[in-house]
């Protein structure tokens, strides 16, 4: 579906939605689940976390959908903005119990296992480890575009920058992020590329 | 400026890739200039973007998710509605209280206005007859109806600005009216001009005292409705057709006074809405009234 007509699409179900409609709720969510649940275990690497932290975000987005106003951002930039502040909100918490990052132990549960590692393919828990060490915007883009799959203007109106301003941003995080797994597997042999 | 234009490049060939338009070496074949640079950027990207699609949320996770969000949805959505009703009866009932208020308060201000107008014309009325009574025989009538436009007019001013209005100038009112009655005698034997003037003395009366009545606390109300009642009998015993006045408020001080006259009240059949059960009026329905019978 072409970007507008995607946004054409999304404007009837969130309007819907927004009147009450059970179905368009439904489907609001089917469409924005997944996304909100990736893009919050690209930020925190823990699945525990993730799936709790999707389903608040959704309550809240059910308090708050009255207020939503179209004139001011796309609806997934509206709803990754309150997932971004539930992550945010999370990490408040744990640094206030002192408990330090889960990676690990959270990404043990979802990856694939210690020999699938060394495999072609990068684990999440590598990108993660890598991605962990970018500068925050480079993270919020390489959440934005790759775990929640906005594009790039999505995520522009969704972190309040530039469509160029993005672009770069994400190149940056593509090279530094290229540069530290490099260094950590060297002899990385790519998978065949199949366009999905 | 490069690595801007690389940037973007790099962006292209990801969207058209997760988009499934283009593979990644269709990507690069389009652009053999920077394809050496391009290519280990491009696959980090693909890669990137294919490990964290792969990550989707349990099936189960997902459904229980779903169930919680829609029931959720479900309740706000009734007590959005039971909201709507309470604030659409309290909106209500609210409004019927201003808009009552406000027919009371512009009914006296027209009455105010009117009895001003009369006033003076009286006034003027009165010096014409002093002027009259001078040149003719003086009315056995005049020094009482004098009287009682005196204390008509002490009472307009005082109620009109909002003073209290103490009940013994209602007493004196009241002791003149029913004094003047006792002087008329037989109303309709009077002449055109007398008559005239005590039509229009009582008239204003009754107004000025229904003002009173709903706008004066205890004691003064009170006594302004007995004064009333003596001003309904009066009028009636004259034959005198008394203005019409906006039902009284509910909750407003003194607000039992009726228009009809005493005998014809209706009010005590209907319990009253107002906190010290006084105003026995089929005023709007309450908010809580309302909220009882929402569902």
């Amino acid at each position: 579906m072409s970007p507008n007509g995607q946004a054409q699409g999304d404007r009837l179900i969130v309007d819907a939605a927004r009147a009450g409609d059970a179905s368009a709720l439904s489907e609001l969510y089917t469409l924005y689940f997944p996304r909100v649940y990736r893009y919050i275990l690209a930020r925190t690497g823990n699945t525990y976390d993730a799936e709790d932290l999707a389903e608040e975000v959704f309550m809240r987005v059910l308090e708050a959908i009255e207020r939503f106003q179209w004139r001011e951002a796309p609806f997934s930039a509206w709803l990754f903005r309150i997932a971004h502040n539930a992550v945010i909100s999370q990490r408040r918490k744990e640094t206030a119990r002192g408990r330090s990052s889960q990676l690990s132990e959270g990404l043990a549960v979802n990856s694939q296992g210690p020999d699938e590692l060394v495999e072609n393919r990068l684990a999440l828990s590598d990108i993660r480890e890598a991605a962990e060490k970018l500068p925050e915007a480079q993270r919020q883009v390489i959440a934005l575009r790759f775990a929640a799959g906005l594009s790039v203007a999505e995520t522009a109106r969704t972190m309040g920058k530039g469509e160029g301003n993005v672009k770069v941003i994400q190149h940056k995080a593509i090279v530094k992020l290229r540069e530290m797994m490099g260094q950590a597997r060297p002899a990385r042999v790519y998978e065949s590329e199949t366009a999905r | 400026m490069k690595a801007r234009r690389l940037g973007e490049i790099l962006d292209e060939c990801l969207s058209a890739y997760t988009e499934g338009r283009r593979s990644i070496e269709e990507s690069l074949s389009l652009y053999p200039s920077i394809r050496d640079e391009l290519e280990p950027f491009l696959r980090t990207a693909v890669e990137v973007a294919d490990t964290f699609g792969e990550s989707s949320p349990p099936e189960h996770v997902q459904e229980r998710g779903r169930q919680e969000f829609l029931t959720s949805a479900s309740v706000r959505q009734r007590a959005k509605l039971l909201t709507y009703d309470l604030n659409f009866g309290q909106r209500m009932g609210d409004f019927a209280r201003r808009r009552r208020r406000l027919l009371i308060v512009a009914a006296f201000a027209i009455a105010l206005a009117v009895a001003g107008a009369v006033a003076a014309r009286l006034e003027t009325s009165s010096d014409r007859t002093n002027h009259e009574a001078a040149s003719s025989s003086p009315s056995p009538l005049a020094p009482l109806v004098g009287d009682l436009r005196d204390t008509q007019q002490q009472l307009w001013r005082r109620a009109n600005q909002g003073v209290d209005v103490s009940p013994e100038m209602i007493r004196a009112l009241a002791k003149t009216t029913t004094s003047l009655d006792s002087r008329v005698g037989d109303f309709s034997a009077l002449d055109s001009q007398a008559r005239i003037d005590l039509e229009r003395a009582i008239a204003d009366q009754y107004l000025l005292l229904h003002l009173i009545a709903n706008t004066q606390p205890a004691p003064t109300a009170p006594e302004a409705r007995r004064a009333l009642s003596i001003t309904q009998q009066v009028a009636g015993s004259w034959g005198i057709d008394l203005p019409q006045v906006p039902p009284a408020a509910p909750g407003e001080a003194g607000s039992q006074v009726d228009e009809t006259p005493p005998s014809r009240q209706p009010s005590s059949a209907t319990p009253s809405p107002s906190p010290d059960n006084e105003t026995p009026t089929a005023g709007p329905v309450t908010p809580q009234s309302d909220a009882d019978s929402s569902p």
